[in-house]
């Protein structure tokens, strides 16, 4: 039952019409310009010869664009654009397939071991012997065979072959072959060969596959010569064979595709000449036929594209990695400090966790990823000693715990769609009414729906064909194939605050509310009458289409809805439990509605509904929640929300700032208020991004073991203080959060934990108050709590009797480069935090104060008598630098 | 280039017989194991949400882990097809599903069983009585089985009122939602009722859910909760591992066991109701360290929660490049410390979530499996990879069969016997401590609006928890089950969006003397468990401790 894909492919074939005939826009650069990022332009040519001499047939400016080059993660996705190439033909769905390989005149892109002057097709990363190895049967002369540019020896019939062919090769190799071997990162060569029968790296796609999509791409070019792609960036943890690491030099090397510049032998036919010389078999910005037929023209293929014509072309791009942040051991019995919840703050958390790991002084903090209101059901029935949430409970937990704020983050809607000019979009601007529409399944996403529910019959099928959406985003496809993904937002199924924040953002609009009430909008759309009326906020968006097809599911068109017919609309909303698997769904554009039948053997058993897979690459769309980092680690695209009228505003420092400056204390609550209403209503908010909210670490103050609650006030005074300096380092604040600084505004919240931690620390029962903890200063400017007058003041005890006698938190972090050192109640070790902040992936510090620091570690480390941890430290340290 | 692609597949063809890894024996072994890298998995649904905890956790050590939840069958199959690193499975290779005759080999690639979780197959359900949810349904295992054969159709049956001591459902049919792919949890399932309840379920087990009439078949535990908890789905009940219906704060039925009361999938229930698990400890048996959960179905102990079970990994032991090809020496490297790090610092964190530790006999035996690594390849670094450097709740010094977490296990509340009860909402032992609260209702407190503080019963809460008389107890009325109007002790009423029926019954436990004792054992267990951790470590560690005390204090 592939019905749903070929209806795809044939949607997509017919699109392909107006898509290619309209006029292109230019393409701004996905992201903004980069300190570290590279551009470069290269004049490129294919030759003929024309009655014996040399002539260009095709003279191409390529200018390359990649975002960011230095201090790359593993995983990393960098932003790759182009423009001056030549239009691909042939394409298929997947740019990271081994069938990309066929399309016609790709852009490839390739990550090699070896710097740019030193890069070979030996070094290239691919995924399959396929595409490094040729053979030819019918002739002895193949296009490659021809290649002007080949140097002698690759002249001969046979080029690359191992010296001695291994026995599984027998008889495998036509005749005439060329090889290109893969060498991996320990010198160890793998010469692959047909099915690979000399051997294949163990990362490769036939040896097992890799579970993550290839990074080697082929990428599409658009009709006006441009492109883009997301380049997977990987390190030897992801493929130890390729083995890029700071220390080994790695490139990306950009591969336009034009075609092999033919010479011609006497031996060589005609016709291996006219098939040297091959144009292509598809029209620029055709599709390939799915499958694929295999009706392209090898000459102008990705297969070759390790070719000399090819190869000579390549743009070549050094690339710098940063020293991984995780460096944490996998022996350490220290003590566990265990905070469960939010996953807004994945991204920090995986950057501060590694600072109290590598300091054995310290303990092994690990952040339990769950919803919010799942943490906060565990602290306040004691599974859980704390919480990382958004919207502490308003009645408390039961017991005296302190919301201390830790960062300053929030969601956003990321996607992931390509233009009407197969260019990805980047200006996506949404509505509350238009996420209202997503949310409440009133899209009818397939024509059974629209055809059998009467009560959405007059709703536009997807979003795409809503007026609205297409009045504020021009230049998406009217009526995209990829209709259920356009119809829903990818949301979250489990409980969440993330899922309150936007519903209360929603449920804030008047204009959003009046529709989920029944009021039709200008165009006649009406709410899902499941969801009508429905109360928001909510922290578990509910599933509530009832609606079956029943005509559909009657006919033999899908077997599994057949024999287990189940509503059908939220099949296509198919909600995902954590925001880090909507984070890569976005990445890699893997649609997740579930409406497609999977068989084995074509029986009922174990027959299932599956999600539709990956899309298309120039024809994707996909929209999701995700999270302000996690959008900023993966690069996805955010849309600008609706504030006012005709304000709209995408998560940014600028956007989180002005957000920070309405932030209301909730004396009653002991939190910070997030004033959604306020977004919409007020034009002092209009250029605060809605998506904010809080991040609290809900630690109680008292009935906490003495050892988890000291080490859980040293987490505390780490967060407010040094954990909020930004950077990519060990112990530093990614980029998704804006730091609780006075420079932010927010050394309120920075001086309210700072606070809480010595009530923490005590286990007093008392929480510090908000009393006299006047509105953030940008309003009043009038009296203060701690963290004001240059963040030196005490935290107001205020009467309450809190015990908040600590010192005073550098809520700001010394901007220069000397050593930050860790406020503390007592004399502390300034050493471990600086050594282990070495480790990390910025290194900033010069060698000498390194070493000094090396002799503090060593000293208090043999005092202490544990002189082993400090040795390893040092020794570690030796090794990396 | 139509030519091209055919020879392929005739030369994949042929390769995959002449060839195999031997292909790749010029390869010299790589230098010592002393990188990490990407590793992939798939597998258990079931286990994801604890897999995925760990998953997170070593990025940190530098460990790159992909895990794929397609199922127990997908995951043995993936593993058997070398397209997966390792496999998380409830079952072992079974040679052939005993229902539908599917292949189950490993296709001659070495491997080894080697526990990382266990936890409770449990039953999230909709029930929806004017409008609110019922949250404190409880059913024996006969009518589920008589349920999942569509014997039992309609809530009102009798059966189920007899289950819940006479209280009455209205009528309402029953969707029962099975998983669609092989799954380890249909399997457990079907264990269950076809040892249990033969002439109910007379398949036998599988895990491929014969499905038939009213049930419904969704794919994974994601979709069958996602459905059960859909607004259209009233009526219907599934089978997910606790954790599933823990994140979403949804109600799950109690079950039946030997002794007659009715109980939930806790993490001190599991772990109670495991040490009856017969494990294979025949270490030349291809099977060695399966379960057999026979005993664990009829434990008379009245914390026993019968569908309990445990959870596997599935380690690739061939040795590299052949026979086994795919496993370099920093993949072997990767599935070590990944698995290092779940059996021993990976059980305290799942507890809360809805899984249950493992005891130190399955951890010390799955170092022995570990060990299986290190004989395929002696450049393995296994070095201080034990169980002295976990910090594991389960654990009780000197005593490595016994289970902690079984031991101070709180006894059910008398409202959770068969004749008695049923207890209200929130009122009964919970995942979370040993003691009685509200905490599945905790959360009507931040949203109902006119919950006033709902104050659950924490550990320093004392008796304050008891449930009093006012506000809970009223007589059956309608004979419906009462949907929890109220908390345990100091939580009023509601009316929040899981709250019960107002004016319907809910009976208060006579006896809570059971859990009363559980206050002072969870206010104790930690302490304990502390203590024991200390005398547990090394010397030096203490040292180290200390000093860092001395200097910071």
């Amino acid at each position: 039952m592939n019905r749903a894909r070929r209806a795809v492919s044939a949607c997509a074939a017919a699109l392909l019409v107006s898509g290619a005939a309209s006029v292109a826009t230019t393409q701004p650069v996905a992201a903004a310009s980069h300190s570290s990022g590279f551009t470069k332009s290269e004049t490129i040519t294919r030759t003929e010869l024309v009655n014996g001499k040399k002539q260009v047939v095709d003279k191409r400016t390529v200018t390359l664009h990649v975002d960011d080059t230095t201090d790359l993660e593993g995983r990393q996705e960098i932003g790759v654009s182009w423009s001056g190439a030549h239009p691909t033909g042939g394409i298929v769905a997947d740019q990271n397939s081994i069938d990309a390989q066929q399309e016609e005149y790709p852009f490839v892109l390739l990550e090699c071991r070896g710097t740019p002057s030193r890069v070979t097709p030996q070094t290239c990363w691919t995924q399959d012997w396929s595409e490094r190895y040729q053979d030819s049967l019918q002739t002895p002369y193949p296009p490659y065979r021809l290649d002007a540019y080949n140097t002698k020896a690759e002249d001969a019939q046979v080029y690359g072959a191992p010296k001695k062919l291994p026995k599984a090769c027998a008889y495998l190799p036509a005749p005439t072959q060329h090889w290109v071997p893969f060498v991996a990162a320990n010198g160890h060569v793998y010469d692959g060969g047909p099915a690979g029968c000399a051997g294949q790296p163990p990362e490769s796609q036939s040896v097992g596959g890799s579970a993550l999509p290839s990074n080697e791409t082929f990428g599409v070019t658009g009709t006006n010569g441009k492109g883009t792609a997301s380049f997977d960036v990987w390190t030897s943890a992801e493929n130890a064979s390729l083995g890029c690491t700071q220390l080994v030099a790695c490139s990306l090397v950009a591969v336009p595709v034009m075609g092999i510049s033919c010479a011609a032998p006497k031996a060589a036919s005609a016709s291996d000449v006219a098939a040297c010389e091959a144009k292509g078999a598809f029209s620029p910005g055709q599709l390939a036929p799915n499958p694929p037929q295999g009706r392209d023209d090898l000459a102008v293929s990705g297969s070759l594209w390790w070719s000399a014509s090819n190869w000579r072309n390549r743009i070549t791009v050094p690339l710098s990695f940063a020293v991984p942040s995780n460096a944490c051991d996998v022996v350490n019995s220290s003590n566990d400090v265990d905070v469960y919840g939010s996953e807004l703050l994945i991204q920090a958390t995986d950057q501060w966790a590694p600072h109290f790991c590598l300091n054995h002084k310290l303990f092994k903090f690990t952040h339990v990823q769950t919803g919010e209101p799942e943490a906060v059901n565990l602290l306040t029935t004691g599974g859980a000693e704390a919480a990382f949430v958004s919207d502490p409970p308003a009645h408390g937990y039961g017991k005296p715990v302190a919301n201390a704020p830790v960062a300053l983050s929030g969601f956003a809607i990321g996607y992931a769609i390509d233009g009407a000019n197969g260019q990805p979009y980047t200006d996506l601007r949404l509505t509350p009414l238009l996420l209202a529409k997503l949310l409440t399944e009133s899209y009818p996403a397939d024509l059974p729906v629209q055809e059998e529910d009467p009560a959405l019959a007059n709703n536009p099928l997807n979003i795409t064909l809503d007026p609205e959406f297409q009045q504020l985003n021009p230049g998406i496809t009217h009526g995209v194939d990829a209709s259920e993904a356009a119809s829903a937002l990818l949301a979250l199924s489990s409980d969440s605050d993330v899922i309150t924040a936007l519903t209360t953002y929603i449920n804030d609009d008047p204009t959003a509310r009046a529709w989920l009430d029944g009021t039709p909008d200008q165009w006649g759309m009406v709410v899902n009458p499941a969801y009508k009326g429905i109360k928001l906020p909510v922290d578990k968006w509910p599933l509530l289409s009832d609606f079956e097809p029943t005509e559909y599911y009657q006919s033999d068109r899908n077997d599994c809805l057949k024999n287990s017919p189940v509503p059908f609309l939220p099949l296509v909303a198919a909600p995902l439990a954590r925001l880090e698997e909507i984070s890569e769904a976005l990445q890699f554009s893997v649609a997740q509605s579930t409406t497609t039948c999977s068989q084995i053997d074509g029986t009922t058993v174990g027959e299932k509904l599956v999600a539709a897979g990956r899309q298309t690459a120039g024809y994707r769309f996909m929209i999701g929640i995700t999270s302000i980092a996690d959008a900023d680690r993966y690069q996805l695209q955010t849309a600008a929300l609706q504030t006012s009228a005709d304000h709209f505003v995408a998560p940014s420092d600028d956007s989180l700032q002005a957000a920070a400056k309405l932030l209301t204390p909730d004396k009653a609550g002991g939190f910070w208020d997030v004033p959604y209403a306020t977004f919409e209503s007020s034009k002092s908010a209009a250029d605060a991004y809605p998506g904010t909210m809080v991040v609290y670490a809900s630690i109680p103050t008292k009935g906490l073991p003495a050892q988890d609650a000291h080490d859980y006030a040293t987490l505390l005074r780490y967060l407010a203080t040094t954990g909020q300096q930004p950077g990519r380092g060990v112990g530093q604040l990614p980029a998704g959060y804006l730091p609780l600084t006075k420079a932010n505004g927010l050394s309120d919240l920075a001086g309210y934990t700072y606070a809480a931690a010595a009530d923490v620390a005590a286990q007093n029962g008392k929480v510090p108050s908000l009393t006299g903890n006047a509105a953030p200063h940008a309003r009043t400017g009038g009296s203060h709590h701690a963290g004001h007058a240059g963040g030196h003041t005490s935290p107001s005890p205020a009467g309450d009797g809190s015990s908040a006698t600590a010192v005073p938190p550098a809520v700001v972090p010394p901007a220069s480069g000397s050593t930050t050192t860790e406020p503390q109640p007592a004399p502390v070790i300034a050493g471990p935090p600086a050594v282990l902040a070495s480790i990390g992936r910025a290194v900033r510090r010069s060698i000498g104060d390194g070493a000094a620091i090396v002799a503090i570690v060593i000293l208090l480390a043999v005092a202490g008598g544990s002189a082993a941890p400090a040795i390893y430290l040092l020794g570690r340290r030796r090794g990396r630098w | 280039m139509n030519l091209r692609r055919t020879r392929i597949a005739v030369l994949l063809a042929a390769a995959v017989a002449v060839a195999g890894p031997a292909v790749l024996g010029a390869a010299g072994p790589a230098s010592a194991a002393d990188s990490h890298t990407l590793i992939q998995g798939s597998g258990s649904s079931w286990a994801a949400n604890a897999v995925n905890q760990w998953v997170a956790d070593v990025q940190q050590q530098g460990i790159q882990v992909v895990y794929n939840p397609g199922g127990d069958a997908a995951g043995r199959q993936d593993f058997a097809n070398k397209t997966s690193d390792f496999a998380v499975t409830s079952l072992g290779y079974q040679g052939r599903d005993p229902l539908t005759g599917v292949s189950d080999t490993s296709q001659g690639r070495d491997y080894a069983y080697l526990p990382i979780a266990a936890g409770g197959t449990a039953f999230p359900y909709q029930i929806k009585v004017q409008g609110q949810q019922v949250r404190n349904l409880r059913l024996s295992g006969e009518t589920l089985a008589k349920i999942f054969t569509n014997r039992i159709t309609n809530w009102d049956d009798p059966a189920i009122t007899k289950d819940n001591n006479g209280h009455a459902l209205p009528s309402l049919p029953i969707i029962p939602v099975v998983q669609s792919e092989g799954s380890g949890a249909t399997w457990q399932l079907t264990k269950y009722f076809a040892t249990d309840y033969p002439s109910i379920w007379t398949q036998g087990p599988t895990e491929y859910f014969p499905r038939s009439g009213n049930q419904i078949a969704q794919n994974g535990s994601d979709g069958a909760m996602n459905y059960v908890s859909s607004s259209e789905a009233n009526g219907a009940i599934g089978y997910v591992e606790y954790s599933y219906a823990l994140s979403q704060n949804y109600p799950v039925a109690k079950l039946e066991n030997k002794a007659g009361y009715f109980t939930l999938p806790t993490q001190y229930n599991v772990a109670v109701s495991l040490e009856k698990a017969q494990i294979n400890m025949d270490k030349s048996s291809p099977d060695y360290l399966l379960q057999t959960l026979t005993n664990v179905y009829v434990d008379p102990d009245p914390r026993t929660y019968p569908l309990s079970s445990y959870v596997y990994e599935i380690e690739p032991t061939g040795k590299y490049p052949s026979p086994e090809s795919k496993i370099t020496p920093a993949k072997r490297q990767t599935i070590a410390d990944f698995t290092y790090y779940a059996i021993c610092q990976g059980q305290h964190e799942i507890g809360p979530i809805g899984y249950s530790p493992l005891p130190v006999n399955l951890v010390e035996a799955g170092f022995g499996q570990l060990q299986k690594l290190k004989q395929a390849d002696p450049s393995l670094d296994l070095t201080e990879r034990n169980v002295t450097t976990c910090n594991n709740p389960t654990f009780v010094a000197g005593h490595p069969s016994e289970n902690y977490l079984a031991k101070i296990a709180p006894l059910p509340p008398a409202c959770d016997k068969t004749g008695a009860g049923p207890c209200a909402d929130g009122v009964t032992a919970t995942n979370t401590e040993t003691s009685n609260n509200p905490g599945g209702a905790s959360k009507g407190t931040s949203k109902g609006g006119s919950s006033p503080a709902g104050s659950p019963a924490t550990s320093g809460g004392g008796a304050a928890s008891a449930p009093s008389g006012g506000g809970s107890a009223v007589t059956t009325g309608a004979g419906v089950v009462t949907t929890g109007g109220t908390g345990a002790g100091t939580a009023a009423a509601t009316g929040g969006e899981v709250s019960g029926v107002a004016d319907q019954p809910t009976t208060v436990p006579a006896d809570l003397a059971g859990y009363r004792s559980g206050h002072l054992t969870s206010i104790l267990g930690p302490l304990a468990a502390l203590v024991l951790l200390l005398v547990l470590v090394v010397p030096a560690v203490m040292g180290v401790r200390m000093t860092r005390r001395r200097e910071l204090e």
